[in-house]
């Protein structure tokens, strides 16, 4: 069993390895004068010149992903500003010069969208000191939310718990262990005694049984909320 | 071949990365030389961006639901006693329980735990053949051991089977009432001694 799941954790990284070369491939990271990747050299030389669609289509073609990114970091408060923030430094940027490969133009996106983030959470930490320093009796938000938020995370809660108790305890605990204990495939493996493809097949199982059971479930909370809805129209 | 279009720009893809490899990005595994070319894809691709945003979703999910279910795991038994509600309905349940367990230890030991049926005695008799006792259905049986089949104050113990053998009465030492009516057909009631040996054996038959 160890050495099948050594081979597995090397045949892993051999498809990350794989995904990874196809990407820098497809980008032109590795290949810089792929077709795939033409357009954007001719991008960069738009915004370079100050024309007004590169930028347009730099918003477009950039803008969902950087939103993305920002708010999985960042969380959504002042989202628009921070998407301006960082379109503002790349024209900048590409304007100075300072994009020397402009098929590398993703890479520096990402650069820059990155190093937005690290000022963010730098500034915010700043704040937080200065503001603490300034006045110690600083008044600290209370981490659980109004009362009928907290209800409605205790009833999310209850319910999620509902469905992990009716899965199998095998789909259970391959589930606990991977996404709460964040134990990685090998660990499991071998502590459940599985061969890397039992792992994916149990995995992949007891998610969609999940998904299944929670699916059901609040359907008939729907239907529960929509009848008691209705029996109470009917009674006024 | 999918691809993402803004204006002239064009960037295809030919594939995606899987749905384990933005897992294990959502976990943070990645080194800096995989996690680059990644990242970059994520910032143009739409597709990628929904599968991890249900990666997170799930994540977020078992999370809230698994923590939620080990911390009540992780509570002592018999704090759940200490709450009001729980309390009530255990002292309910226990009395229910008490008063069950003790109505029925009443009954069988008075072995009337069918009182509404009517009661046959049945004096057993040795024979075989087409003469077999008759005895009416659905009555509790009261059976006579002939005095001349046990010894004076011997221990007997008495068994009724069914035509094929089937064991469905086992009566203590000394007992003689079949505390259940019997259902219409042939039936064996067995006799044995103190030392478990099979004395007798009668037949009866219900009707």
């Amino acid at each position: 069993m160890i050495g099948s799941n050594t081979g597995a954790a090397a045949k892993r990284a051999l498809d990350l390895e794989h995904t990874v070369e196809q990407l820098q491939t497809e980008e032109g990271s590795s290949s810089p004068h792929s077709d795939a990747y033409s357009g954007l050299v001719e991008l960069v030389e738009r915004i370079r010149s100050g024309q007004t669609d590169g930028m347009e289509d730099l918003y477009e073609l950039f803008s969902k992903g950087i939103r993305f990114y920002l708010c999985r970091q960042l969380g959504p408060q002042e989202l628009d500003d921070k998407i301006h923030d960082t379109f503002v430094v790349v024209v900048q940027a590409i304007r100075k010069g300072e994009l020397r490969e402009p098929q590398r133009l993703m890479g520096f996106v990402r650069t820059i969208v990155r190093r937005q983030v690290a000022a963010h959470i730098d500034k915010v930490v700043h704040n937080r000191r200065e503001q603490i320093e300034l006045d110690s009796t600083v008044r600290i938000a209370d981490p659980g939310g109004d009362p009928e938020q907290r209800a409605m995370f205790q009833q999310r809660d209850h319910m999620i718990r509902k469905v992990l108790n009716e899965l199998a305890p095998r789909d259970r605990e391959i589930l606990t262990r991977f996404y709460l204990l964040e134990q990685g495939q090998d660990q499991i493996c071998s502590e459940m005694d599985l061969t890397e493809t039992q792992f994916r097949l149990l995995k992949s199982r007891a998610k969609s049984r999940f998904g299944e059971l929670g699916r059901k479930k609040l359907a008939q909370k729907t239907l529960s909320a929509i009848s008691m809805r209705t029996s109470t129209g009917l009674s006024h | 071949m999918e691809s993402s279009k803004a204006g002239s720009v064009q960037i295809r893809f030919s594939s995606h990365p899987s749905e384990e490899i933005w897992e294990e990005y959502a976990f943070g595994r990645l080194d800096e030389s995989h996690l680059a070319p990644l990242e970059e894809h994520l910032l143009v691709c739409m597709e990628c961006q929904e599968t991890l945003e249900g990666v997170d979703t799930f994540i977020a999910t078992v999370k809230s639901g698994a923590a939620a279910m080990q911390t009540s795991q992780r509570e002592p038994f018999w704090s759940r006693w200490l709450r009001p509600a729980p309390r009530v309905a255990i002292a309910f349940g226990a009395a229910v329980l008490v008063a069950g367990v003790a109505i029925a230890a009443t009954l069988y030991s008075s072995q009337t735990f069918l009182s509404t049926a009517p009661l046959a005695v049945v004096a057993l008799q040795s024979f075989r053949g087409d003469n077999l006792q008759t005895v009416p259905a659905g009555h509790l049986l009261e059976l006579q051991v002939p005095a001349a089949d046990v010894a004076a104050g011997s221990n007997f113990r008495l068994e009724v089977v069914t035509s094929s053998g089937s064991k469905i009465w086992n009566g203590k030492a000394g007992v003689t009432r079949v505390p259940r009516g019997l259902g219409r057909g042939t039936y064996f009631v067995r006799l044995y001694g103190s030392d478990g040996e099979l004395l007798r054996e009668y037949s009866l038959r219900v009707e």
